[in-house]
């Protein structure tokens, strides 16, 4: 289990993360989201050792990881910006990998790159971007590390190579019964991948929950009354997000559902209907409730955008 | 605590082999080069032993100054090159490795690549050069002693080149910052100490030229080092230079974070230091402006201030370069510049700690009974010109004077020669009737201090009555024969130098008539006739025998003998031979 307490990270004196707390759980994935400059690369750095808090603690299972090379054994970070030797091929990098992670599997590696069919004797220079990202998922996975960190990984793939990798991430996970930390901006990657999801803002932790517990504690409502009315009928409940267009009003509503669903029906309406939110709404809802406006549909627009680039 | 890793060395090894492999070729190809153009050099102007191995490995191996210079920082910045890339940076301390070892390691890879090519080209050119040598009928010898001296020089100084670069590399973050600030570190103590031999000679020029304090690591710097390696003790405070690099980088490569990587340094307090001693050389050579004063017939003194600005306006341009360039941020300027004070200061502090060393040697004027003994050292005719025969200087300088008028004489002449260095005036020589003596005033109290004090001619006089009376019978003592490897008798030319020389068996004959007749000669007419540096007489010689003389420690000097009327049967013999027209008759 990785524990964090109360970490914070200054850059130049502007507090990059601060106070943060958070667990991961053994045999989870653990998807970070947040928006630019959030703190995620940050988070993902300070939790593989590569940065120093200036306050806090980061526990593996009680160990520091920060310059305790035992620990950082057992971690494999794979950056958003990539890093390979110059003119290296991917048997080479193996080697490097295997000077320091004990536990690297020759075999394995080989059997991945087959796999996503890269040679490993090609010049890793001559890759795609796409390439340059499996190359170095191979390598990570190979190490057979207790601990897998991927930053934005999964973003630079196409979306076969997506579920691909997330498949075998997955099996890694199920097999090993190894603990994965993924960040991305695609909240439809963490949506399906990840069993547990934080949301970090300017610096901090919004919300952590497990999807499942995510996508049945915040819905949408839409409802309609033979009065007038207006946000304050509501005030019982946990209305994330008010709008009315006439008579009829969309609630975004975070909390049990049933117990909701009755309190409104105990305020007769003429039409009332619950619908899901997606992970994606959800984000922008608890986004914009702590001051950070942003439109879904730009949301998706964005990601659609990628997805052509892609 | 594990501070090195053996498989990440042997990888860093290998990350590095191309550079290595490339300086390799290179350094054997030009010192083979170099070989073949020295033998074929001896092979025209032979000495009569054969060529000295030093002198061919030398020559040959002068090539590898550069490459070792070049491997030092380059192959440092290459290997530690990470450090300089945010992704590498968070690539490699995203591994199972410590600072300490990463750090170690890499520098350990480094150094075996440098030892590497120099070990190997010592080798080849001792092998090339000694079959080389066999095959042309030339002796060479010394090659295995000459090969280790230059080994270990080599060694040495490519260490201290590896430390200063990762010093540099722990305290900085972008490839530039590195280089200017290995180079800096890499010369800073030559520099600071030049500054103060400087200053210290200005005020006190009754030192010799090179005084003890001057540290051994002046002659490592941009000089031939290679003329240095019989004195390879000398070493031993720039390899404790070197180790005090390496270890104070260690402690920086630990305190520094992976996100220092891309900029040129860790925090302001370091960025200040390394912007400082960017304009540090030239503040001391603008404080040193100071010292150099004139001084007029009235008395009143002027200072170089042009120089003095001229040396400030480049240290605020390299100053504000620097900053400019290495944060690539103009805005970063306005709070650099006070910090200018920073150098300033410590550049006018160590001028005011040399001013006050030079002013605390200069009145130093001990009383005759606190002097053990009195050693004389060397005679010169001004700051640098030997006077009179060497060799009879050498045996002077091993013979400890415990006779009071010896005290007495040297401390009239040490308190006259500082009056003469306050008032400028020493050296200044005006009627050529002064010789300048070293002397060695070794103290009851264990310390020794070396002056230099000017003798006039009474006093020349009153030093030979003085050393003649001791009876120091090694006075008499000539080369003996087997210590002698080459003698040339020739007449004086006039470049200094000998024409019509006389070699070989004829030498050795003319040798044997002179020490015969030295043998007979009384103590004041020995001095003359040998042309010591204390004879009061100093007589005129037509014709020299010069002598090498092979040193206990494998080293070779020179010492002319002059022939005068003295020993007129040697001269009139050298005579005889040298002139083909007086043989026929």
């Amino acid at each position: 289990m990785i524990a964090v307490k109360n970490i914070t990270k200054r850059f130049d004196k502007k507090a990059a993360l601060e106070n943060i707390s958070c667990t991961i759980p053994d045999g989870r994935i653990y998807g970070l989201v947040g928006s630019n400059g959030a703190g995620k690369s940050t988070l993902l750095r300070l939790l593989t050792g590569i940065y120093k808090p200036d306050s806090g603690e980061i526990g593996y299972d009680g160990l520091a990881v920060y310059e305790a090379p035992e620990v950082k054994e057992q971690i494999v970070f794979i950056s958003d910006d990539l890093y390979f030797l110059p003119q290296s091929n991917m048997e080479r990098m193996a080697k490097l990998y295997a000077v320091c992670y004990k536990g690297f599997d020759n075999e394995y590696f080989r059997e991945l790159a087959a796999k996503f069919r890269l040679d490993p004797r090609a010049s890793i220079g001559t890759f795609s971007k796409g390439m340059k990202r499996q190359a170095a998922m191979i390598l990570a996975l190979a190490c057979r590390t207790k601990y897998i960190f991927l930053d934005e990984t999964l973003d630079g793939l196409d979306p076969m190579m997506r579920s691909f990798v997330k498949t075998v991430v997955r099996g890694e996970m199920t097999s090993r019964g190894a603990t994965a930390v993924i960040t991305s901006h695609s909240l439809r990657e963490l949506e399906d991948t990840c069993d547990q999801l934080a949301m970090l803002h300017d610096g901090g932790i919004v919300f952590e929950s497990d999807i499942k517990n995510l996508k049945t504690t915040f819905f949408k409502i839409q409802v309609s009354f033979g009065y007038d009315y207006d946000a304050s009928l509501f005030r019982d409940i946990n209305v994330r997000s008010f709008t009315k267009v006439g008579s009829v009003a969309n609630l975004v509503v975070g909390g049990d559902r049933e117990q909701i669903q009755a309190m409104i029906k105990n305020l007769n309406p003429l039409l009332m209907e619950v619908l899901p939110l997606s992970l994606e709404e959800v984000f922008v809802h608890e986004m914009s409730a702590h001051g950070y406006a942003l439109d879904v549909s730009i949301l998706a627009q964005e990601e659609g955008g990628h997805e052509n680039v892609q | 605590m594990k501070m090195f890793n053996k498989a990440f060395y042997l990888d860093r090894l290998k990350y590095l082999r191309w550079m290595g492999i490339v300086c390799t070729v290179i350094a054997w190809s030009i010192s083979l080069i170099a070989v073949f153009s020295t033998l074929s050099y001896y092979q025209w102007v032979p000495l009569s032993t054969g060529p000295e191995f030093k002198g061919i490995l030398s020559a040959s191996t002068m090539i590898l100054s550069p490459i070792v210079y070049a491997m030092g920082f380059f192959m440092v910045f290459l290997a530690y090159s990470f450090q300089y890339r945010r992704n590498a940076s968070d690539y490699y301390h995203s591994l199972s490795l410590t600072r300490t070892q990463l750090y170690f390691s890499t520098g350990a890879a480094v150094l075996t690549w440098i030892f590497f090519v120099v070990i190997s080209t010592v080798l080849l050119v001792n092998v090339v050069a000694s079959a080389i040598a066999d095959s042309v009928g030339m002796s060479l010898s010394d090659a295995t002693g000459a090969s280790a001296d230059i080994m270990l020089i080599f060694m040495l100084h490519a260490f201290i080149m590896v430390g200063a670069a990762m010093l540099a590399t722990s305290l900085t973050g972008t490839a530039f910052s590195s280089f200017v600030t290995a180079v800096l570190l890499y010369a800073l103590p030559w520099v600071i100490a030049s500054f103060m031999q400087s200053v210290i000679s200005d005020i006190v020029v009754i030192l010799p030229e090179s005084p003890s304090y001057m540290p051994a690591y002046s002659s490592m710097v941009f000089s031939a080092f290679v003329e240095d390696f019989d004195a390879w003790k000398k070493l031993i405070a720039p390899v404790l230079l070197a180790i005090a690099y390496i270890i104070v980088g260690w402690l920086c490569a630990k305190k520094r974070p992976s996100e220092t990587a891309g900029k040129s340094s860790p925090n302001k307090a370091l960025q200040t230091f390394i912007r400082s001693i960017v304009a540090f050389p030239f503040l001391l050579l603008a404080v040193s402006a100071f010292n150099d004063k004139s001084v007029s017939a009235s008395g009143d003194i002027s200072y170089d201030i042009w120089s003095f600005a001229r040396y400030i306006v480049l240290s605020v341009m390299f100053y504000i370069l620097y900053e400019i360039i290495s944060t690539r941020n103009v805005k970063s300027l306005p709070k650099a510049i006070p910090y200018y004070a920073v150098p300033l200061g410590a550049a006018l502090a160590l001028w005011l700690m040399a001013s006050a060393v030079g002013t605390h040697i200069i009145s130093f004027q001990p009383p005759a009974h606190d002097i053990e003994y009195v050693r004389i050292e060397r005679f010169t005719e001004n700051r640098y010109r030997d006077v009179g025969n060497t060799y009879m200087t050498m045996k002077l300088s091993q013979i400890e004077f415990h006779e009071q008028q010896m005290k007495e004489l040297v401390l009239y002449r040490l308190e006259k020669s500082r009056e003469e260095a306050k008032a400028g005036t020493f050296y200044s020589n005006p009627d050529k009737d002064e010789i300048y003596c070293t002397v060695e005033l070794n103290m009851r109290d264990g310390s020794s201090h070396t002056r230099v004090i000017s003798l006039m001619l009474s006093d020349i006089s009153n030093l030979e009555i003085i050393i003649n009376a001791g009876n120091h019978a090694e006075l008499r003592e000539l080369p003996l024969d087997s210590e002698i490897s080459s003698l040339e008798i020739g007449a004086v030319s006039s470049w200094g130098g000998i024409d019509g020389v006389v070699t070989g068996a004829q030498a050795w004959e003319i040798w044997e008539m002179y020490k015969e007749e030295l043998s007979r000669l009384s103590a004041t007419n020995f001095n003359a006739a040998v042309g010591a540096g204390y004879a009061s007489r100093q007589i005129e010689a037509s014709a020299r025998i010069v002598v090498a003389v092979e040193e206990s420690d494998g080293s070779q000097s020179r010492h002319s003998f002059p022939l005068t009327q003295f020993t007129f049967r040697a001269l009139d013999r050298y005579v005889e031979i040298a002139d083909p027209a007086k043989q026929n008759r």
